[in-house]
């Protein structure tokens, strides 16, 4: 009895520690082992379609060169992924240069404030911020304006006559029925406070549907579903989802967002001790530019593809790897 | 002369939720892409006519077999035949109507098993377990039951007969990341359970030993419970980035706020309370007079606790292992919040793109895993139980 006994603990522990042991041995498993690496880069991204993408191309990018990349992406929220770069949990993780006006909020001068509306300027403006501020490198970025948006369905554009965001206001100031989804976010800090502003308009929090995390996947889906009677839904101006689902974009016709380019960001003591990683970026971010992000995200998103096959074909097609 | 019964209630159930899930709700789901919400179909427009014939057909037999008048173990066989029949024809005649559904012209279209598919699936099994346990059903014919439907599935997954489903067709585009996330998945369940067996033990034995520590003990590993997973990660963020910062030995082995050290921690913590309640719990049943006799032999109190206590308290805790092993399995989803992978990698990617199939990939999976690893503790656990004592708490018959 004591003896079976004796057997069942160690056949348990044994296959605890076997079922440990073996799945730990896919750590050994090294793609680049036959080539001496350059050095070992950590990847990180926020937890959407463009975060995943992104950091596919530039984790494929890099292994091509010749580094090691341990793929930390889908880390988390950008409060999460903020904290890990500058932890050093973190090495690289792609960042909108139109966040830098958040993040930076209290610092920044009025004229500085202003030119966050065009790409350039803004982008500037936060590069420079961030490495003084956190030691954070922000690289070549993709000229594609990832932007808040309002989305309706292409029916309900056509029936209320809706094609830009002043079409909106003067709906909502006609009283007309309104109910956004959107995310938190949108609703407090960023994206509709400026609309508001600029087109002369208010939400009431009856017409405010609130969903938590930003992935606009889920107010696509409402706003064309129509669910609980939603009849506009926050999109990004590069989603992919868009034609699938039949919904269009309200124009921002007077300018009131912040321009928001997809940009790989690097902590500084890894691009001193790299400095070819801006070169290898460089012209691949050239490279993206909206069309092109849309239809990768599409890929992702409605045909279900692997990020990091969609990044390879997008990599291989332009000759920036073999 | 073999005995008769009366209606078997189990199986009379079983066949009229299996008919009312076959007839009354949705059976699949079509859409144009994997996002879209698509619409529901009906058996009968999913699989035809014949296909509808045909589930009917095994869920009346069912009850024809419930009915009563038949031999009970020739009856109690036959209900777990044509559970498993139900099974396998849903999942078959579900991977039929894909071609009926679809056409090359529309390459994005998915086909989804529904509400009603589920429904008849999780119906039909529980049946085959619930004729499995008939008294004097042969060994063979048991194990025979236990395996068919599984085995079945296998076949079908092997041979590619489900690849035209969502859910396949999900599996096909992840399938490189797929294995390596449930080689996460196990690799951090089994470490954790290890670690919380040897820690759980030990402060359950204290526990027992030292009355007065009981409940500050229990108190602690309760509270563990209390945090739920997410908030758990996001507390040990910081101090173990520190810890990895600062100290150049666990920064080598990756300890951090992201990564392994997060998860494992917290799967530990989380592991604790089954293991210490039911070692306590299961030192403390151990009846006096066993314990008598070993003093009254001249054992002393670690040879009572080596040679009487711990093999008879085995059975319960082998049972807290088991709880917690499961559990544990399922809770390592929350690499997924800290960039560790696991299969919650599928489920949360699923859900914030919206795409439920990409949802039940990760779902289904970690049902089977947790369904599998209960299986084989179980039968551990009958090694572990010694004969005489079995039908003590934790013991399986």
């Amino acid at each position: 009895m004591i003896s079976n006994v004796r057997r069942a603990m160690v056949a348990c522990v044994a296959i605890a520690l076997i079922t440990a042991l073996t799945a730990c041995s896919d750590a050994a498993e090294d793609p680049g082992a036959d080539r001496p690496s350059k050095g070992t880069i950590i990847i990180g991204s926020k937890i959407d379609t463009e975060g995943e993408l992104v950091s596919s191309i530039v984790k494929l990018a890099l292994e091509d060169a010749g580094y090691t990349v341990e793929d930390k992406s889908q880390t988390g929220t950008t409060e999460v992924v903020r904290k890990a770069i500058i932890a050093g949990e973190i090495d690289l993780y792609p960042e909108y240069s139109g966040n830098g006006y958040w993040f930076f909020l209290d610092e920044l001068t009025d004229d500085e404030k202003a030119g966050y509306n065009v790409g350039e300027t803004g982008y500037e403006t936060t590069a420079r911020l961030d490495l003084e501020a956190n030691d954070i490198a922000w690289l070549e970025p993709a000229r594609a304006n990832n932007t808040w948006a309002i989305a309706v369905t292409e029916q309900f554009a056509a029936d209320e006559g809706l094609v830009t965001m002043s079409d909106f206001a003067a709906y909502v100031n006609a009283g007309k029925p309104v109910k956004l989804a959107a995310s938190d976010e949108f609703f407090t800090s960023a994206g509709n406070p400026e609309f508001e502003q600029v087109y002369g308009y208010t939400l009431t929090e009856e017409q405010k549907v609130r969903l938590a995390g930003g992935n606009t996947a889920a107010t696509e889906k409402a706003v064309a579903d129509g669910t609980d009677g939603v009849n506009f839904g926050m999109a990004y101006g590069t989603d992919g989802a868009l034609a699938d689902l039949g919904l269009v974009i309200l124009e921002d016709d007077l300018g009131a967002q912040i321009v928001y380019w997809p940009t790989p960001i690097v902590r500084k003591a890894v691009l001193d001790a790299h400095p070819e990683i801006a070169d290898i970026l460089k012209p691949v971010m050239e490279s993206l530019g909206l069309e092109e992000l849309q239809q990768l995200n599409a890929r992702i998103q409605v045909n279900g593809e692997a990020a990091d096959d969609v990044a390879r074909d997008f990599l291989e097609s332009g000759r920036f790897i073999e | 002369m073999p005995e008769r019964t009366r209606a078997h209630t189990v199986g009379l159930t079983a066949a009229i939720l299996g008919l009312a899930a076959v007839t009354l709700l949705p059976f699949a789901t079509l859409r144009s892409s994997r996002i879209q919400t698509g619409e529901s179909l009906s058996a009968l427009d999913a699989l035809g006519p014949w296909g509808l014939v045909a589930l009917l057909a095994v869920w009346l037999a069912v009850a024809v077999a419930s009915l009563g008048g038949m031999p009970r173990i020739p009856a109690a066989a036959l209900r777990g035949v044509l559970g498993t029949l139900a099974l396998l024809g849903t999942v078959a005649l579900s991977a039929a109507a894909v071609a009926r559904l679809t056409d090359p012209s529309t390459p994005y279209a998915r086909v989804s098993l529904g509400t009603g598919a589920w429904a008849c699936i999780a119906i039909a099994y529980s049946l085959v377990l619930a004729s499995r346990r008939e008294d004097g059903l042969p060994r063979l014919a048991r194990a025979i039951l236990s395996l068919a439907a599984p085995l079945g599935i296998a076949v079908m997954l092997a041979t590619g007969t489900l690849d035209g489903l969502a859910i396949m067709r999900e599996y096909a585009n992840q399938s490189d990341r797929f294995w390596a996330e449930v080689a996460a998945q196990l690799r951090f369940a089994g470490i954790a359970v290890t670690v919380a067996l040897v820690l759980g033990t030990a402060l359950g034995v204290l526990a027992f030993q030292r009355p007065r520590l009981r409940d500050p003990v229990f108190a602690v590993a309760n509270i563990f419970q209390t945090i739920p997973g997410l908030a758990m990660v996001g507390l040990l963020f910081a101090p173990l980035s520190w810890l990895g910062s600062n100290i150049p030995l666990f920064g080598r082995l990756g300890v951090g706020g992201l990564g392994w050290a997060p998860v494992i921690t917290a799967l530990t913590l989380y592991a604790l309370l089954a293991i210490v309640r039911n070692t306590y719990a299961g030192l403390a049943s151990v009846p006096a007079a066993a314990v008598d006799a070993g003093l009254g032999m001249g054992m002393t109190e670690w040879q009572v606790m080596r040679r009487v206590r711990f093999p008879l308290a085995m059975p319960v805790i082998f049972g807290g292992m088991r709880t917690a092993a499961v559990q544990t399995l399922g809770n390592a989803t929350l690499g997924a919040f800290v960039a560790a992978g696991t299969l919650g990698l599928f489920v949360f990617g699923g859900l914030s793109q919206q795409a439920m199939d990409l949802i039940l990939l990760g779902s289904v999976a970690l049902v089977l895993l947790a369904l599998a690893l209960d299986g084989i503790l179980r039968a551990l656990q009958g090694l572990v139980s010694p004969r005489h004592l079995r039908g003590r708490e934790g013991a399986p018959r």
